[in-house]
């Protein structure tokens, strides 16, 4: 699959966003190019769910631009937009008992039309990508039926089966276990660098972003505190300031990753000890 | 216990349709068949022109009333059911009935309703369906902040509405007259009456077109249930799709409150049931509670109408007296699981 | 200080005790009362034994004799207004046997007020609280005179129609939802007196909810219509909304009525005449037609019947 790294996909220039109850948004600007994963980190309230939700379409009063394959997010129709980027949400919410493989349909959604009755090369689609996920033995079960974890790696599926150029994530493993976490971040990976698919992913396991994101986005407050490649975003000094707490950074000797490390007060207490002060 | 479904086929909705439609066509020779007194479908045919004008004239009307209130109520209850993401809506909930309910207790009072000149006949429905309509207005107006209509507020509203009509409602009774509070009683309780072939016409169709525009978006409900957000993201015009079915599913009730009175269970235990049996999927779930409301009400009415033969039931109570319990045993079988549905 | 004290107290209790005894319970019959009348037929049978002066104030629905009109009204069938019975200094309460009231007429026997309620279903029950309410009074001849009149006036009806046909009635008392009257109903009861047969034989005695479809099965040789009691309702020998069923041998004959529910539905000690009336409306062949102002409402019957 050909990933032609100049084209940004996806491209927000000084968004800004302060309405209601939503974390405000200060002159936002951020860029995804297809086959990338890049990370969205920050403390609570940074605005980060705030920026997915103006990408996805959710939030339509924004000041700035934010363009999808080079259109404004606000101008292009829905089912055009859904086409485009598709959304792993971090809660999901399941109002009627469909099944598993029933709601990875849904992905299809954006483009069926009228009464829709899914294709069979729709439900090949839904099928490959409960598959992907390591699902498909749940695809006849009952949504209700399937643990926090289960059910987000159908959400994840039904992103999948959107077939978009884009994907945004938003704390996509947050319920899973670590297997599972690391099985679908290897997945969303692979979309990337084999599928060409651009990834925006929100992140709070700063590790996890590390081993997975080319380049990462530090918000704090509404405003990109700093971007680049993660080794370089993801100084004890950026770190501490935005999450206002200590950590501890270092290079895990087996991958050559980074390893961030959240410190509790007993390791501060013993750094403080041993360093002298 | 697990669902165990295949993903919604053309072909299966062909088939339930006419499974369901079949059923109803039962339900109508059934009730056409069958009433408090001798006259029987044979009637049609026989020498006894007198028999046939009560068949005709009396009986088919009501049974065919029942069926275009039975689906018009399981249609508009599917559709809240959907916008409000909760199996537990039924039509009256979003408040269109309390103002139905006012518009015809007004017509009563003022007299109307017992003549029999066309006016009469139509005065007590034209007046609830203006109160469901003025009501429809005035909660959409307030449910709607900044241009979005909040299905929260939507749901007070239309909590506040239905208990508010419900105080004006015992106040009204409270003033009126003995055989003023003898209609206002009954007419509450829900009742088919027996309209004329134009008139039910016009039901008839008013009931399929709007039951056809919320079918077209069956589609769309499916994809709200993964709430607000998720079906936005999925593509969903989602401010369009609720204020659409707010207006038919409210249109839906207010036809059906203005000429039948509060006909509960309809709207609550029959989509309850589809979805049980057949699956949530909307595309199936709608047609099939047009068709199998339809065949409900039908057979809840001629229940009503031959148990305490000569007297007559309020359709509404056998609705209640069936569904309630009913509804119960539904969420005891289902409650220990997850989900509760 | 203490024996005054004793004295005055005793003194004191000693009055109370003698107010007491000035205010009898009802021991016998004093000649005056303050009476209130819930309903229309109590209000007949005190005009018929002379004892309208001893009203002080009605029910919501009494709207007769005329002296009812200036009186205070003191609330609905079942829910007399208590604070207002009371502060007339009403001893006497008389209401129908129908309705609901338990609460209210246990707090009123409480307060010192006579509730007695009155059977007025049937023939035989109106003449019972007529006998009951003159006892009330002591009034026990003159009400032996009026029961002994109106048993007369219905057994001479009843002469007259001995070998008349059998007449099938439809007593119509309310529409949408179809009410008539059924069998346990004074109607019912007028309608055998005046030799015609209720086709309404069976089901809920009293007024009950009828299929319509029984009704038109049942063919009856007569309608009688009352349910419409609105100023403009259509009244009268008309067709009107049983035309549409042309089938009816009372549509056929035309003999479908209208009337002012007051003439034939209120029970009470008009009996005789509104029995003589249905029999106009069921044997006009006996009895002769019906004068078209007796359909009408008591105010609107004396004029030209006109509004």
């Amino acid at each position: 699959m050909e990933t032609s790294k100049a084209r940004a996909v996806l491209e927000a220039s000084s968004v800004s966003y302060a309405y209601g109850r939503q974390g405000a948004l200060h002159e936002v600007s951020l860029e995804v190019r297809s086959g990338e994963v890049v990370g969205l980190v920050g403390p609570n309230g940074s605005g980060k769910s705030t920026l997915v939700k103006i990408l996805s379409g959710v939030l339509s009063r924004y000041l700035g631009s934010a363009l999808v394959s080079g259109d404004e997010v606000s101008n292009l129709p829905r089912r055009e937009l859904a086409r485009r980027v598709a959304v792993v949400p971090q809660e999901p919410n399941f109002g009627f008992p469909f099944t598993a493989l029933e709601v990875v349909l849904m992905g299809r959604h954006p483009h069926l039309e009228g009464l829709g009755f899914e294709s069979e090369r729709d439900l090949a689609i839904a099928k490959a990508a409960l598959e992907r996920c390591g699902a498909g033995h749940f695809a006849p079960r009952a949504i209700q039926d399937l643990s926090a974890g289960e059910r987000q790696r159908i959400v994840f599926a039904r992103a999948l089966a959107q077939e978009s150029p884009v994907l945004l994530l938003d704390e996509p493993a947050s319920f899973l276990d670590i297997r599972h976490a690391v099985g679908l971040y290897d997945v969303v990976r692979e979309l990337a660098t084999r599928d060409g698919k651009a990834v925006l992913a929100v992140l709070h396991d700063l590790s996890l972003a590390a081993e997975y994101c080319d380049r990462v986005y530090l918000l704090r407050a509404g405003r990109v505190e700093a971007a680049g490649p993660t080794a370089e975003v993801f100084t004890y000094a950026n770190l501490t300031r935005v999450f206002e707490t200590d950590v501890y950074v270092d290079v895990n000797h087996l991958t050559g990753r980074l390893l961030v490390t959240p410190l509790s007060s007993r390791a501060r207490e013993y750094l403080g000890r041993t360093k002298g002060g | 216990m697990a669902a165990e479904r295949a993903p919604l086929s053309a072909g299966r909705l062909a088939l339930w349709t006419a499974v369901l439609l079949a059923v109803l066509a039962c339900a109508l020779v059934l009730g056409a068949a069958l009433g408090a007194g001798d006259v029987s479908l044979s009637d049609f045919f026989g020498p006894d022109s007198s028999r046939r004008t009560i068949l005709l004239e009396v009986r088919l009307p009501r049974v065919l009333l029942a069926a275009v209130l039975g689906s018009a109520l399981c249609v508009a209850g599917i559709s809240f059911q959907a916008l409000l993401r909760n199996p537990l809506a039924d039509p009256y909930v979003l408040g269109v009935s309390g103002g139905a309910s006012i518009g015809g207790v007004v017509a009563l009072l003022l007299g109307f309703g017992i003549g029999e000149g066309i006016f009469d006949r139509i005065a007590v429905p034209a007046f609830a369906f203006g109160g469901a309509l003025g009501a429809l207005v005035l909660i959409e107006w307030i449910a709607t902040v900044g241009g979005r209509l909040t299905v929260y507020t939507l749901l007070l509203t239309g909590a506040i509405f239905n208990a508010f009509s419900a105080a004006l409602l015992y106040f009204i009774q409270s003033l009126a007259s003995l055989e003023q509070l003898h209609a206002i009683v009954f007419y509450l309780m829900g009742q088919v009456p027996v309209f004329g072939y134009r008139v039910l016409g016009g039901l008839a169709l008013a009931s399929f077109l709007a039951a056809l525009a919320l079918f077209s978006m069956a589609r769309d409900f499916n994809a709200l249930s993964l709430g607000e957000e998720g079906a936005l993201q999925l593509g969903v015009d989602v401010e369009r799709i609720k204020r659409r079915t707010f207006l038919l599913g409210s249109l839906l009730t207010g036809l059906s409150v203005s000429v039948a009175g509060l006909v509960g269970f309809v709207g609550l235990v029959v989509p309850h049931l589809l979805r049980l049996l057949l699956g949530p999927d909307h595309r199936l779930l709608l047609p099939a509670g047009f068709f199998g409301g339809a065949a409900f009400l039908v057979l809840a009415d001629l229940f009503a109408r031959t148990i305490t033969a000569p007297n007559e039931l309020p359709v509404g109570v056998v609705t209640a007296l069936v569904g309630g319990p009913f509804f119960l045993y539904l969420l005891r079988s289902r409650g220990g699981r997850r989900g509760n549905f | 200080m203490k024996p005054h004290l004793y004295r005055t107290v005793l003194g004191v209790a000693l009055c109370f005790l003698a107010c007491e005894k000035a205010a009898p319970k009802g021991d016998s019959p004093p000649a005056s009362h303050r009476i209130v009348v819930m309903a229309p037929a109590a209000a007949e049978i005190l005009d018929a034994l002379g004892a309208t002066s001893q009203l002080v104030g009605v029910g919501d629905f009494v709207q007769w004799p005329p002296e009812a009109a200036g009186l205070p009204k003191v609330g609905a069938y079942h829910a007399p207004n208590v604070e207002l019975v009371v502060s007339l200094g009403v001893d006497l309460l008389l209401t129908t046997s129908m309705q609901a009231g338990g609460p209210t007429h246990a707090k009123l026997r409480e307060l010192g007020v006579q509730v007695v309620t009155l059977e007025t279903n049937t023939y035989e029950g109106v003449l019972s609280s007529l006998r009951k309410v003159g006892a009330l009074l002591g009034k026990d001849e003159m009400a032996a005179r009026v029961e002994t009149r109106i048993r007369s006036q219905l057994e001479e009806t009843r002469k007259r129609v001995i070998n008349a046909p059998r007449r099938r009635v439809l007593f119509v008392v309310g529409r949408e939802p179809l009410y008539a009257a059924g069998p346990g109903s004074h109607v019912d009861e007028m309608i055998r007196t005046v030799g015609g047969e209720n086709v309404v034989a069976e089901g809920v005695s009293g007024y009950q909810l009828l299929s319509m479809e029984i009704a038109l099965e049942s063919r009856p040789d007569v309608i009688v219509d009352t349910s419409d009691n609105r100023p403009g309702a259509i009244r009268g020998r008309a067709l009107g909304f049983w035309g549409q069923f042309p089938f009816l041998p009372a549509v056929k004959s035309g003999r479908v009525y209208y009337v002012e529910p007051v003439r034939l539905v209120i029970p009470g000690m008009r009996l005789p005449e509104m029995t003589a009336l249905l029999g106009k409306i069921v044997q006009p062949e006996i009895f002769g037609e019906a004068d078209p102002s007796e359909f009408l409402p008591f105010d609107l019957s004396g004029g030209n019947g006109g509004r």
